[in-house]
């Protein structure tokens, strides 16, 4: 597949340096050396203005491993990603399945255009109008509990809720492009195998189940791994919306590595939390590459 | 037994329009709702339980907005990051992607290796090394920081290169036996086959950066270079009385344009995403 040219020609591969050294310089001082940066300064002491911090040896880690703010953060980050993963992914499959069927194929394109909208806007505007929606005192969901005689829910305001409030805003934004990840799989599944299901005249919901899931397996498992590792980003709402509180209750990973670096002035520290981070990500991605190549055979 | 089938049918019908119709009514409200307090006075947003339309729409309310923060200066800023953003990058990952996808060189699976590192590593991970960088070389507030870590896009670098392997090997041969240089065969050949694949980078990445709060929240303290999704953010704190109609109009001017680009191109950009993230 790939283009054999010339190969051994001097000329050539100085070509072929000289077109991707941009890039390639750009990706050393933007991923590969804050990367080392960030190990390196995991290791040191000191404060954001220090000239020559000290050297500390692991006890950022300790700190971190010591400290329950660091468990409440883990704990919070992990109860988020799961929230928002299962909500979004089994919304996303019952809503593709739904929506590629031959039904009011017109209808579907409105509901497709609709649901992807919140994914192209600021999670900044996302946030404060649910901030709004969700308002204690003149908020319109509790306005409508109200109305139907339920007692108020307490959004944001409650530790008990915080957390999952903001999920589900997530779930919100973000349902539409998983909806569209999963119909193009949906797609294509070839029409041969659902012909001789529809003369067996068998149920939809038994198709669903039997053919359509097992079908899109690999992509569900895809997408999850791509939401789970969003989902360990998230950083913007809870800037916006609780700035980690009530309590700690909504402070996610990201958001505390920002804190203990400027606010906190703790940059070992945060760099360490940072280096956390980094270990999940590749995990996370580890399982993705294998997902992936399963998905390739699977095709 | 048909009968019944058939009146099954139409009740599964009318429970199937219903139930898409609740859907667009989900994703659309929250808008509704955005557009609706903009164009309320402060007491109507107050009034329990609330009212769904104005009574008369306060156009005020968005000039409101311009007194409270600097607009224009935070539009301009954004526009300035994103527009340069977008045509910084094609300078950068189009010879690197040509470069990946049609010349031999030793280092050319390690150049590749950094594609992907640089894929898959978020910036929430790089933020504080990349930040202590910019703030030793002077860097903070500055457009450069905000506009050079995004221009080595690796996911453009990774799309591009998909592209390029298609063009056969061929078709830059027999450019070569013209006699034209590398440079035109990538400007003149290369560039002009993958068009669209360039307008779908430009536009995922021009959306990406105006909605982008994260990195112009770090790189950023004086409101001389911060964009609209700062500036806009920073009104619900500018304004000590919570006014939620001045803050939303405020969000609509961030929400507009972004609406307008997929009224005009959503087909587009919704195929443009889905690509990125199938890859």
């Amino acid at each position: 597949m790939m283009g054999k040219m010339r190969k051994g020609e001097g000329k050539d591969a100085l070509m072929g340096y000289l077109l991707a050294a941009p890039a390639v310089i750009l990706l050393l001082l933007f991923t590969v050396y804050p990367l080392i940066y960030l190990v390196y300064r995991s290791l040191l002491g000191g404060n954001l203005i220090t000239k020559e911090p000290p050297f500390v040896g692991f006890q950022n880690y300790r700190i971190l491993i010591e400290s329950s703010d660091f468990h409440q953060v883990l704990k919070n980050t992990a109860i988020y990603t799961l929230i928002t993963v299962v909500f979004t992914i089994t919304l996303a499959v019952v809503i593709a399945a739904w929506l590629n069927g031959k039904k009011h194929s017109r209808l579907n394109e409105v509901v497709q255009t609709f649901i992807f909208t919140p994914h192209i806007i600021s999670m900044v505007s996302v946030s404060t109008l649910f901030l709004w929606l969700m308002d204690s005192r003149s908020g319109f969901f509790n306005a409508v509990l109200s109305m139907l005689g339920l007692e108020p829910y307490t959004f944001l305001a409650s530790p008990d809720t915080a957390l999952f409030s903001m999920a589900m805003v997530m779930v919100w934004k973000g349902l539409g492009y998983y909806v569209l990840l999963i119909m193009a799989a949906l797609q294509n599944i070839p029409a041969s195998v659902y012909e001789a299901a529809e003369m067996d005249d068998t149920p939809g919901i038994r198709i669903f189940f039997k053919i359509t899931l097992p079908m899109i397996s690999p992509t569900i498992l895809f997408t999850s791994v791509v939401a789970t590792i969003a989902s360990f980003k998230v950083f913007d709402s809870v800037s916006i919306m609780t700035g980690g509180g009530p309590l700690n209750s909504t402070n996610t990973l990201v958001y505390y590595i920002y804190d203990y670096a400027y606010r906190y002035g703790k940059p070992g520290q945060a760099c360490a939390a940072g280096v956390v981070l980094l270990i999940f990500v590749c995990v996370i991605t580890y399982v993705q590459f294998k997902v992936s190549r399963k998905r390739v055979h699977y095709q | 037994m048909k009968e019944q089938n058939k009146k099954l049918t139409a009740v599964v019908n009318v429970l199937d329009i219903a139930g898409k119709l609740v859907l667009i009514l989900i994703m659309a409200f929250p808008f509704f709702w955005m557009i609706s307090t903009a164009l309320k006075t402060l007491a109507e947003t107050l009034t329990v339980p609330p009212t769904m339309l104005p009574a008369s729409p306060q156009w005020d309310n968005f000039s409101e907005v311009f007194k409270t923060i600097p607009v224009w200066r935070y539009l301009r800023n954004s526009l300035i990051v994103c527009i340069s953003v977008v045509f910084l990058q094609y300078l950068v990952i189009v010879p690197a992607a040509y470069s990946l996808s049609k010349y031999d060189y030793k280092a050319r699976p390690l150049f590749f290796a950094l594609v992907m590192l640089g894929q898959m590593i978020p910036m929430q991970i790089t933020f504080l090394p990349v930040y202590f960088m910019f703030s030793k070389m002077g860097l903070i507030d500055t457009y450069t920081s905000m506009i050079i870590p995004f221009i080595s896009n690796p996911f453009g670098v990774f799309m591009l290169r998909q592209y390029f392997m298609q063009v056969p090997t061929e078709v830059i041969e027999a450019a070569r036996l013209d006699n034209a240089s590398d440079l035109k065969i990538m400007f003149r050949i290369m560039m002009p086959m993958v068009r669209s694949a360039l307008i779908t980078l430009g536009l995922l990445s021009f959306i990406t950066n105006w909605n982008n709060y994260f990195w112009p929240l770090i790189m950023t303290s004086k409101d001389a270079y911060r964009t609209l999704p700062i500036g806009i953010s920073l009104l619900k704190d500018a304004d000590s009385l919570q006014r939620w109609n001045i803050i939303m109009a405020g969000n609509l001017l961030l929400v507009l344009p972004m609406l307008l680009l997929y009224i005009i191109a959503s087909k587009k950009i919704r195929n443009a995403f889905v690509y990125s993230g199938i890859k």
